[in-house]
């Protein structure tokens, strides 16, 4: 009936079915609980896997008694300001060390290297109090502040400019523009792609951030998502429902963003190691 | 402007390009050094300092034993009242006449000036009142107020504590109408801190109790595996035999198994919070990085040339990308006592009915529920860095094998294993960092309950959370542990790959 390397492929899509179903399982447990009604016991000695009387009547608690929109606002803006000031200064540094010879290279390359040792973890209780020290605590730009430096994507960007043409540059620099202007208007538009990879990487750095926000933002009202999960489940006290419908509610936004940027995230990690 | 015009045209040109690089590097430099390098020393400094919310010494004078009389007992309630200011002014008088009188008793006259001095002290009660709430504040520190009056007591207490350099008024403005005040002291103790986390009974009965055959199997045992792991192409060291690295592999993840769960059950009762710490994080670092090799069998799995394979790998980097207080709660929701998998058990009759699993409280489960969020979580991106090294290895050789008649695990074991060694090495690397990392699962499964708290989520308990009391110089000084341990695994992974194994 079946052939051996028939038998072999079935095999071996099962595998990968069940492989799926491992790493899926619990988003449609969130998904189920958070459709469950009231009257509905989430826990049974059988599970239900499909509600039994489905109701939108966790979403509407969610979004009348948790400013979750707020949460998603605050994540919005932070995530924003997260990515443009990376994006801008990883590509500051790393046009001029991919571009200029200057004196001090070697040593300025292992400063801009060394902190990729230091854990941020290990940073926080300082940083904090610098924060604090510059009267910034609760606000948006502390979150972003000690972030600002994408190390990783100045050592991307640096290899991007470092393959620029010369002749591009001296033509520009004939005509008679300054150094800022090439930077911006000829250099940047040619590294396009290295850019675009590193604000999607940036993306999710600070779309997930949590630590820090959770420790430098003390009003409730600036919550990016991550942290207003946890204010929601103090919220609802271990009601599944809502916490459910919420996790689910601030998913969307990520899995939509990967789904149309795929390609870069791949290229993104692997690159991550192979250089 | 002579000095520009006596260089020649090349020094010029020399010196531009120095002034604009560094133009270029000044504002990523200056942030790097505020908020990555300053913070390493500062943070040794801090580590020998004891830092904290002021404990003001309470004098707690009246109120503390007018508290007794009932909760809602308020001092200027009284002083308001016409009673007691007769009351005052009778015992003022009669005070005054028994101190003129010859005649009157000394136990007379100590008495009358004792209940003069009370009820002066209650009629005064607005301004006491005042002043015995400022101490309450600054004992209870982590203090809300309104803007207005909230400035003016902060105001009050700089001006008091203006002359002290080692105590600080902090105020921040938190939402519309509210300022956050914290008062903070700070004092050398110096060691003090190391001392609590390495040295305390659980170490003590270590050292004295025959326990050192556990400490000689670990270090021989982490010894072998690393001198296995770096041995090799990198160091010209063939002696070992390729074909068996799996199986090394599944040997050490097996003993690391083992000789955690023999660790924790002999010490477990003993432990102080920060080598608890210490220990759970050495446990997740023991039992995630050799589980997390894992991933390349799944890797390998979806490196196949089958139709609906890119969609496979999609699914299973979903959770790499969900964001981890995401997943956390995801799995909160299966972990709980009411969750889907205590509910599965039940169905499937392990479980009596009426009985369930804590599987997050229970303390010697939920390091490994956490541990396996964790390790769930990653198996997605080293999937990904997998899958970058097999493009590496050739076609040609997988081909030539199977037409040699290799079966899939000889395949495994004796052609992907080998060529991955060096990507193994580095994700290893990369998951050891990770796991000393961990901080937001435990932080949404458990909130460091049910001895789980690792060091960096001791780090945040003690500094930052409302319960642990704002010990930032004792954070300190684990964060300076901490940063040791990662930093040396990180100069590791440098050394191995260069700087390319992060760029």
């Amino acid at each position: 009936m079946f052939n051996y390397t028939q038998i072999k492929k079935i095999a071996l899509y099962a595998v990968l079915m069940m492989l799926a179903v491992f790493f899926t399982f619990p988003f449609f447990w969130a998904v189920s609980t958070s459709f469950k009604g009231r009257g509905e016991n989430i826990y049974s000695s059988t599970p239900q896997w499909i509600p039994r009387q489905p109701t939108l009547n966790n979403y509407v608690r969610l979004f009348r008694e948790v400013p979750i929109l707020k949460y998603f606002f605050n994540s919005a803006l932070i995530t924003a300001m997260g990515v443009v000031v990376d994006v801008l200064l990883a590509a500051l540094a790393a046009y001029a060390l991919g571009r200029f010879e200057f004196w001090g290279k070697p040593l300025i390359t292992a400063v801009i290297i060394a902190p990729l040792m230091i854990p941020v973890q290990g940073t926080i209780v300082v940083n904090y109090l610098t924060i604090k020290g510059m009267g910034l605590v609760n606000t948006y730009i502390a979150v972003v502040l000690p972030y600002s430096v994408y190390i990783i994507g100045i050592f991307i960007l640096r290899e991007a400019f470092a393959k620029v043409p010369n002749s591009l540059e001296e033509s520009a620099r004939m005509d008679g523009a300054g150094e800022l202007r090439i930077w911006w208007q000829i250099m940047m538009p040619v590294v396009k792609p290295q850019l675009a990879a590193i604000a999607i990487l940036a993306f999710v750095r600070f779309w997930n951030f949590f630590m820090w926000p959770l420790i430098i933002l003390k009003d409730e009202a600036k919550y990016p998502l991550p942290v207003g999960l946890t204010a929601l489940e103090a919220a609802f006290q271990q009601d599944f429902r809502v916490i459910a419908a919420g996790t689910i509610v601030s998913v969307i936004p990520i899995l939509i963003f990967f789904f149309f940027t795929q390609q870069f995230f791949v290229e993104g990690t692997q690159g991550a190691i192979k250089g | 402007m002579t000095f520009w015009h006596d260089l020649n045209y090349k020094r010029k040109l020399e010196l531009r390009k120095n002034a604009v690089s560094y133009t270029f590097l000044l504002l990523p430099l200056l942030l790097l050094a505020v908020f990555k390098f300053y913070p390493i020393f500062r943070g040794i400094y801090i580590s020998f300092l004891d830092y904290n919310i002021f404990k003001h010494p309470v004098v707690g004078g009246i109120r503390r034993f007018l508290i007794q009389f009932g909760d809602n007992f308020s001092i200027s309630k009284l002083s308001g009242s016409p009673l007691l200011l007769t009351l005052l002014t009778v015992t003022g008088a009669c005070m005054i006449v028994s101190l003129r009188s010859e005649r009157a008793s000394w136990i007379v006259k100590i008495s009358l000036i004792i209940l003069f001095a009370v009820f002066l002290t209650v009629i005064a009660g607005p301004v006491i009142d005042e002043t015995m709430t400022e101490i309450n504040y600054t004992v209870r520190q982590d203090r809300v107020l309104p803007q207005q009056s909230g400035q003016n007591y902060a105001n009050v207490l700089k001006s008091r504590y203006e002359d002290k350099e080692n105590i600080k008024v902090y105020t921040e403005e938190i939402g519309e109408d509210k300022l956050h005040i914290e008062v903070v002291k700070s004092m050398w103790i110096g060691t003090q801190h190391y001392r609590r986390m390495f040295i305390n009974r659980k170490f003590q009965r270590f050292v004295s109790g025959n326990y050192w055959y556990l400490l000689l199997l670990a270090v021989v045992f982490l010894g072998g595996f690393f001198l296995y792991m770096f041995s090799g192409e990198e160091f010209q060291f063939n002696k070992f035999s390729f074909s068996t690295f799996p199986i090394k592999i599944l040997v050490f993840t097996l003993l690391a198994v083992l000789l955690t769960v023999t660790w924790r059950h002999l010490f477990h009762s003993e432990a102080s919070l920060f080598y608890q710490g210490m220990e759970n994080s050495l446990t997740y670092v023991l039992v995630v990085p050799p589980l997390q090799i894992a991933s390349v069998l799944v890797a390998i799995l979806v490196n196949q040339r089958i139709p609906g394979v890119r969609l496979f790998r999609t699914l299973f980097y979903v959770p790499v990308i969900s964001g981890v207080v995401i997943i956390g709660y995801t799995w909160k929701m299966v972990f709980s006592s009411t969750g889907l998998l205590n509910g599965l058990l039940h169905s499937a009759g392990l479980l009596a009915s009426g009985e369930t699993i804590a599987w997050l409280g229970n303390s010697s489960l939920a390091l490994w529920v956490v541990m396996f969020v964790t390790f769930w979580r990653g198996i997605g991106y080293y999937m990904i860095l997998y899958l970058a090294g097999l493009q590496g290895v050739s076609k040609d050789v997988i081909e030539a094998a199977k037409v040699d008649g290799a079966s899939g695990w000889q395949l495994i074991r004796r052609i992907y294993f080998p060529l991955l060694k060096p990507t193994i090495i580095v994700c290893s690397m990369l998951s050891t960092i990770a796991a000393l990392k961990v901080f937001s699962e435990i932080y949404v499964l458990t909130r460091g309950a049910a001895d789980t708290q690792t060091m960096v989520y001791l780090i945040y308990q003690k500094a930052f959370d409302p319960d642990g009391g704002f010990h930032l110089g004792l954070s300190s000084a684990l964060a300076v542990v901490l940063s040791i341990v990662i930093g040396g695994f990180s100069l590791l992974l440098f050394k191995l790959r260069g700087k390319e194994a992060y760029v």
